[in-house]
């Protein structure tokens, strides 16, 4: 390339291999920064653009024409200045330009040497800002769109360049901006997910309602998916602190173990555990999954595992958008003690019908976007799991201690022996009905379900099936939880400065295991039935009703308020033996309460100040519980910003896990009673800096974070083995945890990604088990991760490496054995203190690539990935099992999963 | 205020972590044997763990030790009768009493209760003979331990108004009995079954349960919670390992009262 360039250059003036745009008839202005460009390129190649460029504004370009034939260019130009205009184009690839004294405009290899132009670069517009100033301190609206679908996008950052003034869109994609200093300025837009734009206002349109679309960074695929704290460059901080923003549409390019997967690559994030290959959940900051809120287009969603907790139950074909808030989260958000994970369905098209799917080895995964209307859109999305060879592998590892039997007959076979089926689904609709210019109102639905059943049944062989015997021996082994929520929101705009956003939702959590023997032996006219086992049935009705409000009261002040109830009715049943009905907990519960939150920005917008107070009334306590918050973002210097965050935060409804020694623990939501389960609380303390440039993000992180009344149920401690309650086995604790979490990103180019460290430690203090504090089952001290992307014309190359240092794990002090009433004996652990030693380092390696299909327009329509899971096949040790022989205890590592690999095909209309 | 941000972020950095980990303990505590079954002597055998550590750990003698067992007013000391096996032949075991162990060892006071059950009651039994069908399985293909015509099960039923925990244990009475399947192959042969502990009234005794022909006991024991806490609670992984609750200071193992009613039942070849 770099010959190529030379000798374009030397040829400057007419080369075969490079063309020369002479100057054009008509005269040219004094300097090229008067010239507005008004053009809306759509997938163009580079080549066309600038020839555009000279024929329509008589601009002098010399470039390499074969070489910009190759690169898209996809930008919306509303009257920029050349320079700009032209430094837009380069933006990206590995072109820079330069304008001489002639006026002429040279692009070049980047490589070669790097020209900035002689004026203006994007985050340098001072030069044009000055220029044509007309009106001052009037009120500019608008509004940001997804440039393929129309969709409004939420969350986008608006900036006036060269100035303090930041917006952020609401849910209908609007912003405004009630005092500008200037109608020249230069907007600058950016979304997770989407390229960035400016829009350089003049006199024209600075006044309308601009709507801005913004090109979906799957087009071109420069970015990196994650934008963690993004903040822009000259503005103040971001209005938010621990917050990462996630674009499904991106996830493939991540490895993954058969499905790309929003919630492991949030564990891909410092902060979060990513040793967890058993948990979808999230473990943030030392939490545990049930203290995440999980919304879904505004109802909680309880479950958020599939098969055993190794993929989430979220479709990332369905999903538009996740926000994740690590914690200091705002008063807008309340019922659980860690972290809030915010996820926003896809609204679909309203311009084009489309289709696609996903097929790997573990699933098959289809959706769809509707154009009814010009204002009614629909999306539906349908996964299913197969049992391909992914799907046995994780399932018989979990199921080996009790998964004997071989399917070596299958269903009616002649052995006699059946093994039942697993599976799961998820289902993900959502409809969005623009009703008016200021009222959108939404449905979405969810459902996911697993059914995990390691049954077999042994039937009567055929020579007692002819004497008129029937006989049928079997162990149920089933497991099944689904969830299923549904919302109706109504969105609202009340005038210039007020929006609303009104949801009602429910949401419905069930989960069953049944783990039982039976036998059945049959002969004519007499049957004798035998039940053995465990039962457990847990039900959760969530039924909510909650109203949001923005009110921009000034451009330094804006107000959020809002009201929200919930009525829980939580049943949870545990029997043994079919007789014995051991735990049968019925709650009912109605939590109601208001918010009040300001976001103020003083001294010169330099500090962003947003206090806010949340208040609740839980009638089963009757109880008011206030939960004081406040966030702070202070602008130390252009490129960095200091923030901090405080707040309480109480938890209602917690799932607790039930320690169960023979058939594996399992664990059951609960409502809080103020008794034997008290209402959790938290309290949590986070600063950092950052320091962002456009293609590089450093920041850092400190929390501690205090836990007070929370629940664990264990039967290994009788408070009296003269009276067993099992009702009694609910113990009360404390906890604590802290860190700091460093974190170093490169957004933009070819090559992307991000390195992390995480130094913290989480303890307990269940008196319970140890006097003293203890660390918690979560507990990771050290982790590191690194993920880097590749792009390369068709090709994504992508590889993440995971270092952990090991969990705590309580391990057999010594054994001793009991003679029972039958005179048989049995061996028993005695055990050291809690969580007193620690498992190997976990770490590994995926990598993953990818190659895309692209269809006449140029737009990516699909691929073909190969992911590699755990590439060195490190055997990561997931738990411990002892057992006794010859008096002696052998120990044997129970691992994770090994070496994975897994193949997606994935097609789309357009 | 940079250098206050600073020595914020400086401070709570330093306010981490500290590594822990440790060697598996050994807890020395003794391991109890204990059932005071009403009507009996009472008898006792202590025994030592066994630790996981490749390390050697030498612990005390456990003979020799004085237990004193306390009832009521009356203290009883027993006797080491060899290999750590107490016993005191005037202590003859009472429903409804409370027993207290306490004796010390190593250097600690190892206490343990137990509360002796009422006799169960109203214990009746569905057949006291019941005939099944020799299996040869060489010949007729079974082998899932049951007889080739089915044989109703036996039902022993006791009044139980306070779901009490009651377990029962089967035994093969014959000094040679016959085998109720004929096979060479690798089958259970103990003489001895048990049910695990139910709350419940009755029990179905399936005629697959018996591995002999011949007269069997059936004993009916009213057991404690602590018991049958024993079933429930063995665990082998590191994820939720822990020793069963057996409400003993200082030790492990067993120290429970029992009361039994025996039965018998005879089962015949058809």
């Amino acid at each position: 390339m770099r010959i190529i360039y030379t000798l374009i250059l030397v040829l400057l003036a007419g080369s075969a291999g490079a063309q020369i745009f002479k100057k054009h008839e008509k005269k040219l202005p004094t300097a090229l920064d008067k010239i507005y460009i008004n053009e809306h390129f759509r997938t163009e190649t580079l080549d066309s653009v600038y020839k555009l460029m000279h024929e329509k504004y008589g601009l002098n370009i010399v470039y390499d024409t074969a070489y910009c034939r190759t690169l898209l260019f996809s930008y919306w130009y509303l009257g920029t200045a050349v320079p700009l205009a032209m430094d837009i184009t380069t933006r990206g690839n590995d072109l820079s330009c330069k304008i001489d004294s002639t006026l002429t405009i040279k692009v070049k290899a980047k490589h070669k040497h790097i020209i900035l132009l002689n004026k203006a670069r994007a985050e340098d517009n001072s030069t044009h800002t000055t220029a044509l100033s007309i009106d001052k301190g009037f009120t500019l609206r608008g509004h940001v769109v997804d440039d393929s679908t129309n969709e409004p996008i939420g969350g986008a950052m608006v900036n006036v360049a060269g100035s303090v003034f930041t917006a952020i869109t609401d849910a209908d994609g609007a912003y405004s901006f009630p005092d500008m200093p200037s109608d020249t300025s230069t907007i600058k837009i950016s979304a997770s997910g989407y390229l960035p734009r400016e829009v350089y206002l003049n006199p024209d349109v600075s006044k309308k309602d601009i709507a801005v679309g913004l090109q979906p960074a799957d087009k071109i695929l420069k970015e990196a998916i994650i934008t963690a704290n993004k903040v822009d460059l000259i503005k103040l901080s971001a209005p938010t602190i621990s917050t990462i923003k996630l674009t499904p549409s991106k996830l493939a390019e991540i490895p993954n173990v058969g499905e790309k997967d929003i919630m492991r690559t949030f564990q891909l994030m410092p902060g979060i555990s990513a040793a967890n290959e058993s948990s979808s959940g999230l473990y943030v900051r030392g939490g545990t999954p049930d203290q995440n809120l999980v919304m879904y287009d505004g109802f909680t969603v309880y479950q958020v595992d599939h098969l055993y907790g190794f993929f989430s139950a979220f479709n990332a074909n369905a999903v538009k958008e996740v926000s994740l808030y690590k914690g200091g989260f705002e008063a807008k958000y309340g019922g659980r003690l860690s972290s809030v994970t915010d996820i926003t369905g896809k609204e679909g098209s309203t311009k084009q019908f489309n289709i696609g799917g996903d097929l790997s080895l573990l699933s098959i995964n289809l959706f769809t976007e509707i154009p009814i209307t010009d204002n009614l859109s629909m999306v539906a999305s349908v996964r299913r799991s197969w049992r391909g060879p992914i799907y046995n592998w994780i399932f018989n590892s979990f199921n080996r201690n009790t998964s004997t039997q071989t399917n070596t007959g299958g269903p009616g076979g002649s052995d006699g022996v059946t093994k039942a089926k697993s599976y799961f689904y998820d289902i993900n609709t959502r409809l969005t009905l623009r009703a008016s210019k200021n009222d959108v109102f939404t449905y979405s639905f969810f459902n996911g379900t697993d059914d995990l059943n390691n049954s077999f049944s042994i039937d009567a062989p055929p020579f007692l099936a002819s004497l008129g015997i029937s006989l049928n021996f079997g162990t149920t082994d089933v497991t099944n939880y689904s969830n299923t929520g549904m919302s109706t929101g109504w969105q609202r705009k009340w005038g210039k400065h007020m929006t609303s956003n009104t949801v009602a939702s429910y949401s419905n959590y069930e989960s069953s295991r049944d783990r039982v023997t039976t036998g059945s032996i049959g002969r004519p006219g007499d049957t004798t039935n035998t039940v053995t086992g465990v039962f457990e049935h847990n039900h959760l009705k969530d039924l909510s009703l909650r109203t949001d409000f923005l009110w921009s009261i000034a451009k330094w002040n804006q107000l959020g308020f809002g009201a929200f109830g919930t009525n829980y009715d939580i049943t949870y049943t545990y029997s043994n033996n079919d007789s014995a009905l051991l735990l049968d907990k019925k709650n009912t519960g109605q939590l109601a309460g208001v918010y009040l939150q300001d976001k103020l920005s003083i001294l010169k917008d330099k500090i962003v100040l947003t206090p806010g107070i949340r208040v609740s009334y839980f009638d089963v306590t009757q109880k008011t519980y206030t939960e004081p918050r406040l966030a702070l973002n202070y602008q130390v210097a252009p490129k960095i910003s200091f923030k901090a965050a405080y707040g309480q935060y109480y938890q209602f409804a917690n799932r607790i896990t039930r320690e169960d020694i023979s058939a594996g623990s399992s664990q059951f939501w609960v409502l809080a009673d103020g008794k034997s389960v008290p209402v959790s609380s938290a309290i949590h303390y986070i600063s950092g800096l950052s320091y962002e440039t456009n293609n590089y993000l450093f920041s850092v992180e400190a929390y501690y974070k205090k836990l007070d009344n929370i629940s664990q149920y264990t039967e290994r401690y009788e408070a009296d083995v003269n009276s067993i309650n099992y009702n009694s086995n609910f113990y009360t604790g404390s906890g604590h945890s802290r860190g700091i979490e460093f974190m170093a990103q490169k957004s933009a180019g070819k090559f992307t990604g991000w390195v992390s460290y995480t130094l913290a430690k989480t303890m307990n203090n269940f008196t319970v088990y140890s006097a003293t504090d203890y660390p918690a089952d979560q507990d990771v001290n050290h982790e590191f991760k690194a993920v880097g992307m590749y792009k390369y014309k068709h090709w994504d190359f992508a590889a993440t490496w995971i270092y952990a240092s090991g969990k705590p794990y309580t391990a057999p002090g010594g054994t001793y054995s009991v003679t029972l009433l039958d005179g048989t004996t049995q061996n028993y652990f005695t055990v050291t203190s809690k969580n007193s030693l620690r498992l190997p380092d976990y770490h590994r390696m995926d990598v993953s690539v990818n190659y895309h299909f692209y269809n006449e327009a140029k737009k990516d329509i699909g691929y073909i990935g190969l992911s590699l899971f755990n590439v060195y096949a490190r055997n990561n040790v997931w738990y411990k099992q002892y057992t006794v022989v010859d008096n002696k205890v052998v120990v044997t590592n129970v691992n994770y999963l090994s070496f994975t690999p897994n193949l997606t095909l994935s097609l789309k209309l357009r | 205020m940079k250098y206050m941000i600073m020595a914020g972020l400086l401070a709570l950095t330093i306010y981490s972590c500290k590594k822990t980990t440790s060697l598996p303990e050994y807890n020395s505590d003794p391991v109890i044997t204990a059932y005071l079954s009403a009507g009996r002597t009472m008898t006792l055998k202590l025994t030592h763990q066994t630790s996981t550590s490749s390390t050697v750990f030498s612990s005390p003698s456990l003979d020799g030790l004085d237990l004193i067992i306390t009832c009521g007013d009356s203290t009883y000391h027993l006797t080491d009768t060899g290999g750590a096996v107490y016993t005191n032949a005037a202590l003859i075991i009472e429903a409804g009493k409370q027993y207290d162990l306490s004796f010390v060892y190593n250097g600690k006071t190892v206490t343990a209760a137990a509360i002796i059950p009422s006799r169960p009651v109203d214990v009746t039994q569905s057949a006291t003979t019941i005939s099944v069908d020799k299996i040869d399985s060489t010949t007729t293909g079974g082998g899932f331990g049951g007889p080739g015509n089915m044989t109703d099960p036996v039902e022993i039923t006791w009044t139980n108004n306070d779901a009490s925990y009651y377990v029962i244990v089967v035994e093969n009475l014959e000094i040679n009995p016959e085998r109720i399947i004929d096979t060479s192959a690798n089958v259970d042969t103990s003489r001895v079954f048990r049910n695990s502990p139910v709350t419940t009234g009755s029990y179905d005794i399936t005629s697959r349960s018996f591995k002999y022909f011949g007269a069997h006991r059936i004993v009916l024991y009213h057991i404690r919670p602590d018991y049958a806490l024993l079933y429930d609670k063995s665990s082998s992984s590191s994820q939720s390992l822990s020793t069963p609750a057996n409400g003993i200071t200082n030790g492990v193992g067993i120290f429970t009262g029992v009361n039994a009613d025996t039965l018998y039942l005879q089962v015949n070849k058809k």
